[in-house]
C-alpha cells in the first residue's frame, strides 16, 4: 500500500473511534428555529411600541399591502430558498429562478400601483432622503436577529452552494427587517418605497453575498 | 417518527446505521466511500491530488454525516459532497502552486493508473478549452506541468504578474463553471 493510501487508512480508523451518534438534520426543525427567531423579532418589535400611530387608517389603502406584502414575500422566498439551499443535494438553479419570479411580481406590481398613486411632487421630495436613509439602516439593523440564525443553521447545514445561499440569506433577512420596520415607517409612497426599502434588501443581499460566502464554506 | 432507508440502499442503510453510532457498518462504509471517491478524482483531478481530494471528501462525510436524510437515497447526498469537495480543490489551486515532481525518482514510480491519468486529461482539457487561452496556456503549465511563474512567462511571452493575474481567474473562472452545472457522479 502506497504511504498515501495508509494515511487514508489511518485517518479512516480515527474517524471510525472518533463516531458519535448524530440525529439527522430535519428541514422543519430549521424552519422552526428560523421562524420562532422571526416571529419572536416581529413580536417584540410591536409589542415595545414600534408601530405607526395611523396603523389603522394605513390598513385601509393597497399601498400599504403592498410593502407589506413585497418585503414578506421576498423574506419568504428568501427564507424557503436558504432552507433549500442548506441541504447539500439542492441546485443553485431552481433557487435564483425563485428569487427572481419573487422579484419580478414584487416589482410589476409595484410598477401598477405606482402609475395608479402617481405623486405630483417633485422627486426629492417624494425620497425624503433623511426619512429614507434612516428607513434603510433600520431594516438592516433589523435583519441582523434573521441573519444570525441562518449563519447558526448554516454552520450546522452543509450548503454546496454557498454563494447562492449568502445571497439567498441576505434577501431573507432583509425582506424581513424592512417588513418588520415597515409597521412603524409612515411613507407610502411607491417611489420611496421602491428606493428604500428595495434598496435595503438589495445591500442586504449583496453585504451577505460578499461577508457570508467564504464563512459558509466548510 | 422513525425512518428507514430503502432496503436496496446499501450505503444508505450503512451511513443511517452509522448515524446510530454503528462504528463496524461505518467503517465498511468508509472503506468503500475511499475506492469510489478515488475513482471520482482521479478522473476529475491532476494525480497529485486525488489522496488529498479523497480525504477532504472522508473528513466532510464525517463532520457532515448529520445532514443525510435516511429516507433519501445516498448516491445524490455523496455526489454533492464530492463535488463540492472537487470545487474547493480546484480553488485551492488558485492559492497553491503544484510542486513539480522530483527529478531522482524513477519514471516507473512516478506513473500511476494511466488509463485514469488519460480520463482526467481529458476532463481537465475540455474544461480549459472554456478559458480564454492565456489563461488555459499558463494553468496547464504551473498548475498541471510544474513550472514556475517565471518559467510560464517566458514560454507565454507573458508577464509574471500576468500569468499570476490569468491563474487567479482562469481557475476562478472554472470553479465558478463547474459550480454553475449539475454534475453527476
Amino acid at each position: 500500500m502506497s504511504p498515501r493510501g495508509n494515511s487514508s487508512e489511518v485517518m479512516i480508523g480515527r474517524l471510525v473511534d472518533d463516531l458519535q451518534p448524530v440525529v439527522p438534520r430535519r428541514v422543519w426543525r430549521d424552519a422552526a428555529i428560523l421562524g420562532g427567531v422571526a416571529l419572536t423579532e416581529l413580536g417584540l418589535a410591536l409589542w415595545l411600541g414600534h408601530q405607526r400611530a395611523d396603523l389603522h387608517e394605513a390598513m385601509r389603502g393597497p399601498m400599504f399591502w403592498w410593502k407589506m406584502l413585497t418585503c414578506l414575500g421576498l423574506a419568504l422566498a428568501g427564507g424557503i430558498a436558504v432552507l433549500a439551499a442548506l441541504d447539500p443535494e439542492t441546485r443553485a438553479r431552481p433557487l435564483w429562478r425563485g428569487l427572481a419570479a419573487a422579484t419580478a411580481v414584487a416589482l410589476l406590481v409595484g410598477a401598477v400601483l405606482a402609475g395608479v398613486a402617481a405623486v405630483p411632487a417633485p422627486v426629492m421630495l417624494r425620497l425624503d432622503m433623511h426619512e429614507g436613509m434612516l428607513c434603510l439602516m433600520w431594516s438592516l439593523l433589523m435583519s441582523l436577529p434573521v441573519l444570525a440564525a441562518i449563519l447558526f443553521l448554516a454552520r450546522r447545514a452543509a450548503p454546496t452552494r454557498p454563494r447562492a445561499t449568502a445571497t439567498a440569506a441576505g434577501v431573507a433577512a432583509s425582506g424581513w427587517g424592512a417588513f418588520v420596520f415597515a409597521w412603524s415607517c409612515p411613507h407610502a409612497d411607491p417611489l420611496y418605497v421602491l428606493v428604500w426599502f428595495g434598496g435595503a434588501i438589495l445591500l442586504g443581499a449583496i453585504a451577505a453575498r460578499v461577508l457570508l460566502t467564504p464563512v459558509l464554506r466548510w | 417518527m422513525a425512518t428507514a432507508p430503502r432496503s436496496d440502499d446499501v450505503h444508505g442503510r450503512l451511513m443511517a446505521a452509522a448515524q446510530r453510532g454503528d462504528k463496524a457498518a461505518y467503517r465498511l462504509l468508509l472503506d468503500e466511500l475511499r475506492s469510489w471517491l478515488a475513482r471520482y478524482y482521479r478522473r476529475r483531478l491532476p494525480e497529485a491530488h486525488v489522496d488529498d481530494a479523497v480525504q477532504d471528501a472522508l473528513l466532510a462525510i464525517h463532520n457532515k454525516r448529520h445532514t443525510y436524510d435516511p429516507v433519501r437515497a445516498f448516491a445524490p447526498w455523496l455526489a454533492a459532497i464530492a463535488r463540492y469537495k472537487w470545487i474547493d480543490r480546484l480553488r485551492t489551486m488558485t492559492v497553491h502552486r503544484t510542486e513539480p515532481l522530483d527529478d531522482d525518482i524513477p519514471d516507473y514510480l512516478q506513473i500511476g493508473d494511466h488509463g485514469d491519468t488519460v480520463i482526467s486529461a481529458a476532463v481537465l482539457s475540455e474544461l480549459l478549452g472554456t478559458l480564454k487561452p492565456g489563461q488555459a496556456d499558463v494553468i496547464r503549465l504551473v498548475k498541471l506541468g510544474g513550472h514556475s511563474i517565471d518559467e510560464a512567462a517566458l514560454l507565454t511571452g507573458q508577464s509574471p504578474a500576468l500569468v499570476k493575474v490569468n491563474i487567479h481567474r482562469g481557475l476562478s473562472k472554472l470553479a465558478a463553471l463547474v459550480e454553475g452545472y449539475d454534475d453527476v457522479a
